[in-house]
């Protein structure tokens, strides 16, 4: 069983559809000191690529397997307790949109830094639950503002980010208040890069892993580009599209433009290969 | 109806820029909310007037507390101590057309904080349909409980403030009690619209 699940599902089926994951009180009585922003100034450096320092990249190019082992671990742990993230399907996050409020369009801070891609043309992120009432702590973050969704609204976004190809990623904010749903893809997503790049582990495979029927499949290869972890494959020789379960994060892009409906998602509990595998 | 939404876009006329960056905005509740609340509303006092009378006069007297509590909490949390949270609350209402579950919520919250400030509870659920609210420890069971008054006469000062909130923010809400104090070690509402 998934650790986060075991910990945060309440009863749910995953912990990222237990409700109170994503509800938190609004209020505490202010103190008499204007508030310390702190680390929760930024809580995207906990977890996001900031967390590898100077020491890690050094080290991984001088060849330390063992600093870089150690460095990796306490990275992880660190993002686990506070900000990191796990994919899930289209399925997922229209269900995840009807079990929180508000629903915030903001800005990506990955595509941001990665590429300067300016704010008007970046809202590629979601804010979610009672801290998007709260936006304006975080300045930085949120210079390009942000855009307010009912869920009906939101879900249409969604649908058109899984249409272009993006993943769902839900994020934590201090583990298990889950404050974000991303849309990423490789290279722009930091915690993506983290993982695929470093092998350092902030961004969690999901709860399935994809199969492909080779009897319905046609061979058009519509599924291969949309998988940003090199997960899918095609043979030419069978024209027929193959998957290897375990690169696969389960996002369920490949499914979701199928023509065929030749790919299905299987549960990762069901597979002892691949059950831990996170 | 689709909102035409652009990939990568946002609806220019709808986003919400920082207004003043870097200026100090007071998200939490003020000191100042909590004092005069508490200086008008004392729960022990009226507890020790309920003392020995029948049971429909104590419910009544914690349905009028309950009101009361509530009806000064909004005045002032919507005047002279109007916080950013608020303000946020109410602009997103706006912009959504959805006024369950956080108007509501802010209210409640205050009151709680304002009244009884040393108790601890808890949101468990907030959606545009749902509020789950847990109470797990509540000065106003424990004074009646001291006061030697069984039952839960106090569940009517929580029902009364809720439904006293919801008449401000103009939500039809329906409020269930799952959970008690006494039974369960929790008092757990759900308040629905």
């Amino acid at each position: 069983m998934c650790l986060l699940c075991e910990r945060y599902s309440g009863g749910y089926e995953r912990w990222y559809l237990n409700p109170a994951n994503y509800a938190r009180r609004l209020y505490k009585i202010r103190k008499g000191e204007a508030e310390e922003l702190g680390a929760e100034a930024n809580p995207q450096l906990a977890g996001g690529m900031g967390i590898l320092g100077k020491e890690f990249l050094e080290a991984e190019e001088r060849g330390d397997i063992e600093t870089v082992k150690r460095l990796a671990q306490e990275a992880e742990a660190s993002a686990l307790g506070v900000h990191f993230g796990q994919v899930i399907t289209l399925d997922e996050a229209l269900k995840i949109l009807d079990i929180m409020y508000p629903i915030a369009l903001m800005s990506c801070a990955c595509r941001r830094s990665m590429y300067g891609t300016p704010d008007h043309e970046n809202f590629f992120c979601i804010g979610m639950g009672p801290g998007m009432y709260k936006w304006e702590r975080w300045p930085d973050t949120y210079r390009g503002g942000v855009q307010y969704l009912t869920p009906d609204e939101a879900k249409e976004v969604v649908a058109k980010m899984d249409k272009k190809g993006l993943v769902h990623t839900v994020y934590t904010f201090g583990t298990p208040y889950l404050g974000g749903l991303c849309h990423c893809d490789y290279p722009d997503c930091a915690g993506l890069r983290m993982r695929l790049e470093h092998g350092v582990n902030i961004f969690w495979k999901g709860h399935c892993v994809a199969r492909v029927d080779p009897e319905l499949c046609n061979g058009c290869g519509q599924c291969v580009v949309r998988c940003q972890f090199k997960a899918l494959n095609f043979s030419p020789t069978r024209n027929r599209a193959f998957i290897d379960q375990s690169q696969c994060f389960g996002c369920g892009l490949c499914a979701t433009e199928c023509p065929q409906d030749a790919i299905t998602l299987v549960e990762k509990a069901n597979l002892p290969a691949l059950a831990s595998a996170w | 109806m689709s909102m035409g939404w652009k990939f990568g876009k946002p609806l220019k006329e709808k986003v919400m820029s920082l207004e003043e960056p870097g200026k100090f905005l007071p998200f939490d509740a003020d000191r100042g909310l909590v004092d005069e609340v508490m200086a008008k509303f004392d729960i022990k006092s009226v507890v020790e007037s309920v003392k020995g009378k029948d049971e429909n006069a104590v419910r009544e007297a914690m349905e009028r507390l309950g009101r009361e509590v509530m009806k000064l909490t909004i005045e002032l949390a919507d005047s002279k101590y109007l916080d950013r949270t608020g303000e946020m609350v109410e602009k997103v209402a706006k912009q959504t057309g959805i006024s369950f579950s956080h108007r509501l919520e802010r209210y409640v919250e205050l009151a709680l904080l304002a009244s009884r400030p040393t108790d601890r509870w808890n949101i468990a659920k907030a959606t545009t349909k749902e509020l789950v609210l847990q109470v797990s420890a509540c000065s106003v069971q424990k004074a009646l409980e001291e006061a030697g008054i069984r039952g839960l006469p106090c569940k009517g000062l929580c029902l009364a403030s809720f439904e006293t909130a919801a008449e401000k923010t103009g939500d039809r809400i329906k409020t269930e009690m799952s959970k008690t104090l006494p039974q369960d070690g929790v008092c757990e509402f759900h308040i629905s619209v």
